[in-house]
């Protein structure tokens, strides 16, 4: 664990963490985003059988979901997000992004660090990169209920990485493991300190990158209140019931709870949409199906991000390696398809609105094509991100934090 | 490229021939070749960078190539493109490339250049003489650079004739802190240390050493040992006097750890102690079996070896005792495999020059660079010797080819390492062992030595290049020297190492001589496989579960979780036995410290925990647990 602070701080150099300015509008103050919540559904998730609904393509297209109209003039989705459609005018739909990485290493790369992969360098994600000087004693980066891969720190140092909670949220038994002063550890820890306070002085050297996470972990343990936002079981039944009693609907609460006190990237990952076989009946069946999963968590997050006062600086992008073959295949699945994906981007800093559409199966996007590294951009300029801003590996290398080319989607951020 | 062909015949204006400037002449310049006078400027002026109009779209409509790496690309866009509209023959002082650099039109990077300096004269001059691209031949030789008091001058060889080209050269330096070169070679000493300004002019880098000392400087004390005499001239160089060796306790920890990655038994520090030959016990300890598992897991990461199949090979390697030659052949001809996955022949070439050779070729993928030797055609050729075979059109398999960006096959072609014998190897692993190029002695070397002493002299450890020089030659080639005297042996080499005084230093440097200096021992934690293995060396069992990585989920493991609390509150440990056998509280205590640490309590420690380990077993067990997850016990001293 070689943290050298200072060579990082100076590629960090140029990133604002001061809080953004708060725009006062009539009515509800208005913000930037200040925290991220990334919904990753990993396996890559199909847009035809969700957010790019072609009712009138041929069945071997639409599959046999069915659709329903949203709120949104001419926008259909899945049957199977009744909750979304009805909420969908607060959302930014994009319907046209397009890339070449069928697989999903590669795919998992360029979505979630908004560079293309290379042999040589791992990128950060965006998590890795912003909200880590808050002091707070909670974590600035935590992914619900596990990390993906590519969604670490890259080649920035390891503190960079998410702290990862483990577990099922979703489990009436759930706890994040590790969180509380054990009685029986107490006189351990106290010796511990006692001893490295003794060595601090007998000039070995002097601060420790390690130290300082000692010294975190003590105070977490030790800090009944910022421990309490890992306490799922301290939320109201009512709002429990609301995002689901099941593994996405609890991690997104989970999520909420965290952004609310002060946790600065979330990364839900909700893992199994990898449907080469029989994809309606992996969709619409199960404990919860996966569908339905997905329609209460986001509901429940669309409106806890209209209503509660501490989730308003929050951003919340829902993604995923690739789209899925628009044409089913002899198993009844869909392939990988990088051609053509949705995203949904909602809450602060976000202008509710579609961009972009596919053909009429699905296979290309028709108007408004966008990278992934466009969304990547986007989110940039959403959190008030310097765009410029500079990256520099361990060996001292410059590396912008947005790719060459990438131009954040003006239509979805909100002036 | 290699250095015959950077001495490409360049071409100068017959006029500019004789105008060269002479050193110590300073007469006014005339300069009329596009690469050797026009191209330097621009990437020194930054207008090449990436951030300007070297982008991937250049800026404002004008797009050079990145560092200037394609020249022809630039004379055109420079002379050609828009019919010619960036420069004007009769009139250079109104040509828009002149007019934008010094600011008087419009431009999104400012004023750049200084008005009536060389590079001024320079571009007038070239567009007065019509903008040629090339004149008669002239051949290149070297670059030096001298230093003449607080200016260091970067000299070329021109057709034999030295010529100041300083204010041509791009100039850097390898520690700030140390020394500051500004773009106009004038030198600033900041502070102790030893560093290098380097200079770099066309394709040629050049260096020089900067010695900055932290007092006055010492008479060096004779040695047998190669290294040590080494590093004492290192030391007095830097006006720096040795400090007093370790204890024999900490030297013995310090063997422990890095060879059979777990500290020493108390037995083990009583044989050391008794008799401190260090030479006897690399050759003792080097038959465990624990030897090979770690050094098999450095040479794993070293030559970046994926799988375990691959590693459990290194593994059985070292306990063969093979050297490091014939280990790097293993690696370098597919039997330990290192690059199979990689589909890509350009990856391949890239991991296994970085792994064998700690040559860095990547950027040489994508553009030229200036702080690289390495130029695309190097990269592409190279590459071209790693493509996978492919099918036969006959059937069966055939050698693969790869082609270039016309469609050309690539004809494979080595990396242009000075002192090749063998340019004509016909494997990797012959060209790899070549010892003409010495490259696999100074990389493996240098490696060892940063595993050892927490730094190589070459660092980044897998970095070597003209622009990032050794801290101190005489030091990298004992080692050098050493390796191939002993024809790469992996149990000579860190005894070599190991038996020189630099290995003994303690962790802080005399006199407050901190930095890179390797006046010191670094201290370092150990990595997780290391702190696992001296754990369960200690408690004479397993800890429970595997660690976090990310930090403050391993710090909360090890404090709340039942890593080690468990395994010590199961009974039956090593620190069990210590509590039953000794027989009062302070020999409990020495017994402990000494089982943990390698070393007896310091008094501050016996006042502050003797009370602790006069309560019963689970106060000691406490204490033992406080020591295994504290600082001391994590770290390499």
């Amino acid at each position: 664990m070689n943290f050298d602070r200072r060579t990082f701080l100076q590629g960090l150099s140029a990133l604002p963490f001061a809080l953004p300015q708060i725009a006062t509008l009539a009515g509800r103050p208005r913000r930037r985003a200040r925290s991220l919540l990334l919904l990753w559904l990993d396996g890559g998730m199909s847009h035809l059988d969700t957010f790019d609904a072609k009712p009138e393509a041929p069945p071997e297209v639409r599959g046999d979901l069915g659709s329903v109209r949203s709120v949104v003039d001419g926008v259909f989705v899945s049957a199977h997000l009744p909750q979304l459609a009805k909420r969908l005018d607060r959302c930014a739909l994009l319907r046209s992004i397009t890339h070449g990485e069928g697989n999903h290493d590669r795919g998992a790369h360029l979505l979630l660090t908004g560079h293309r992969p290379s042999p040589v360098l791992v990128m950060p994600a965006l998590g890795a990169v912003f909200g880590h000087d808050s002091g707070s004693a909670l974590p600035a980066y935590v992914a619900i209920p596990e990390s993906v891969d590519y969604a670490g720190s890259g080649f920035l140092p390891r503190p960079r990485s998410p702290f990862v909670t483990g577990g099922d949220p979703g489990r009436t038994d759930f706890a994040v493991r590790h969180l509380h002063d054990d009685a029986r550890r107490a006189r351990a820890d106290a010796l511990r300190a006692q001893l490295d306070g003794l060595d601090a002085k007998h000039g070995t050297g002097g601060q420790r990158a390690r130290d300082r996470f000692v010294e975190r972990a003590r105070n977490l343990s030790a800090d009944a209140e910022a421990r309490t936002a890992f306490e799922l079981a301290a939320e109201p039944a009512e709002r429990r019931e609301r995002y689901g009693r099941h593994r996405l609907g609890q991690s997104s609460l989970l999520a909420a709870r965290l952004l609310e006190r002060g946790v600065r990237t979330v990364l839900v990952t909700d893992k199994g949409w990898d449907h080469h076989d029989r994809i309606h009946t992996a969709l619409t069946y199960g404990f919860p199906p996966k569908l339905v999963a997905l329609d209460q968590a986001l509901a429940a997050l669309l409106d806890d991000l209209r209503d509660r006062d501490g989730l308003q600086d929050v951003v919340v992008c829902v993604a995923s390696e690739f789209g899925r073959t628009p044409r089913l295949n002899p198993a009844g699945g869909r392939d990988h398809w990088p051609r053509a994906q949705s995203v949904l981007l909602f809450g602060a800093g976000i202008q509710p609105t579609v961009v972009g559409t596919t053909d009429a199966r699905g296979e290309e996007p028709r108007e408004r094509p966008l990278s992934p590294e466009d969304l990547f951009a986007t989110l940039v300029a959403a959190l008030g991100l310097d765009p410029e801003t500079t990256l520099r590996t361990a060996d001292g290398r410059p590396v912008r934090l947005i790719a060459p080319g990438a131009v954040p989607v003006r239509e979805v951020l909100s002036s | 490229m290699n250095r015959a062909a950077v001495a490409f015949a360049v071409a100068v204006a017959a006029a500019a021939a004789s105008a060269w400037r002479e050193s110590p002449d300073r007469a006014a310049p005339a300069a009329h070749d596009f690469r050797v006078d026009v191209l330097p400027h621009l990437q020194r002026l930054g207008c090449s960078s990436a951030y300007c109009h070297g982008s991937a779209t250049g800026q404002g409509g004008f797009k050079l190539s990145l560092f200037g790496s394609d020249p022809v690309a630039d004379y055109a866009a420079i002379v050609t493109e828009f019919g010619g509209r960036r420069i004007d023959r009769n009139a250079p002082d109104t040509s828009l490339i002149v007019q934008k650099a010094l600011g008087k039109l419009d431009h999104g990077g400012g004023r750049r250049l200084p008005r009536d300096g060389e590079a001024h004269a320079t571009l007038r001059a070239w567009i007065a003489a019509a903008a040629p691209w090339r004149g008669p031949d002239v051949t290149l030789g070297g670059l030096v650079v001298r230093r003449e008091a607080d200016r260091l001058l970067a000299i070329a060889t021109v057709d034999g004739r030295e010529v100041d080209v300083t204010e041509r050269a791009l100039f850097s330096t390898s520690h700030a802190g140390v020394v500051e070169v500004a773009p106009s070679g004038a030198v600033r000493e900041i502070g102790p240390g030893r560093a290098h300004a380097i200079a770099r002019w066309l394709d040629f880098t050049a260096t020089i050493e900067v010695l900055v000392p932290f007092g006055a400087t010492r008479a060096t004390p004779a040695s047998t040992h190669a290294l040590d005499a080494a590093w004492h001239q290192h030391a007095s160089d830097l006006g720096v006097a040795p400090a007093s060796p370790v204890s024999t306790a900490v030297l013995a920890r310090r063997l422990h750890l890095d060879l059979l990655g777990r500290p020493p038994t108390p037995q083990e520090l009583r044989d050391f102690a008794a008799k401190p030959q260090i030479a006897d016990t690399v050759r003792h300890l080097t038959t465990h079996a624990a030897f090979a598992e770690v050094w098999g897991e450095h040479l794993a990461r070293w030559f970046d070896v994926p799988t375990e199949g691959g590693r459990r090979q290194l593994v059985a390697a070292v306990r063969r005792g093979d050297s490091l030659r014939t280990i790097a052949r293993q690696v370098a001809d597919g039997t330990v495999p290192a690059w199979v996955g990689r589909a890509d022949p350009r990856d391949r070439a890239e991991h296994a020059a970085r792994a064998l050779l700690g040559v860095r070729i990547g950027c040489a993928r994508c553009h030229d660079h200036p702080d690289d030797r390495w130029r695309r055609g190097d990269h592409l050729a190279f590459s071209a010797a790693f493509a996978p075979p492919r099918a036969a059109p006959g059937g069966g398999m055939t050698t693969g080819v790869l082609f270039d960006d016309a469609g050309q096959v690539v004809a494979p072609r080595w990396l242009a390492l000075p002192g090749t014998r063998h340019a004509g190897a016909a494997t990797f692993a012959e060209f790899v062992l070549d010892d003409g190029h010495q490259q696999l002695a100074r990389h493996l070397a240098n490696r060892l030595f940063a595993e050892l002493l927490g730094r190589g002299l070459v660092e980044p450890a897998d970095d070597h290049r003209p622009s990032n020089p050794a801290l101190h030659a005489g030091m990298l080639a004992a080692l050098v020297d050493e390796f191939v005297r002993s024809e790469g042996a992996l149990a000579g080499l860190l005894t070599f190492v190991m038996t020189s005084s630099l290995y003994a230093l303690p962790t802080v440097a005399p006199e407050d001589a901190s930095g890179p200096w390797l006046l010191a021992n670094a201290v370092r934690e150990h990595r997780d496989t290391t702190f696992a293995r001296a754990l369960r060396a200690v408690l004479g069992r397993d800890p429970s579960g595997e660690l976090p990585n990310e930090p403050l989920a391993r710090e909360l493991a090890l404090r709340n979780g039942d890593f080690v609390h468990d395994a010590l509150a199961r009974g039956g440990t090593t620190i069990d036995a210590l509590f039953d056998f000794a027989s009062t509280p302070r020999e409990r205590l020495d017994a402990l410290w000494n089982t943990v640490l390698s070393r007896l309590p310091r008094d501050d420690e016996v006042n502050a925990f003797l009370p602790a380990v006069s309560a019963d077993l689970a106060a000691f067990r406490d204490l033992a647990c406080a020591l295994l997850l504290g600082r001391e016990f994590g770290e390499r001293r």
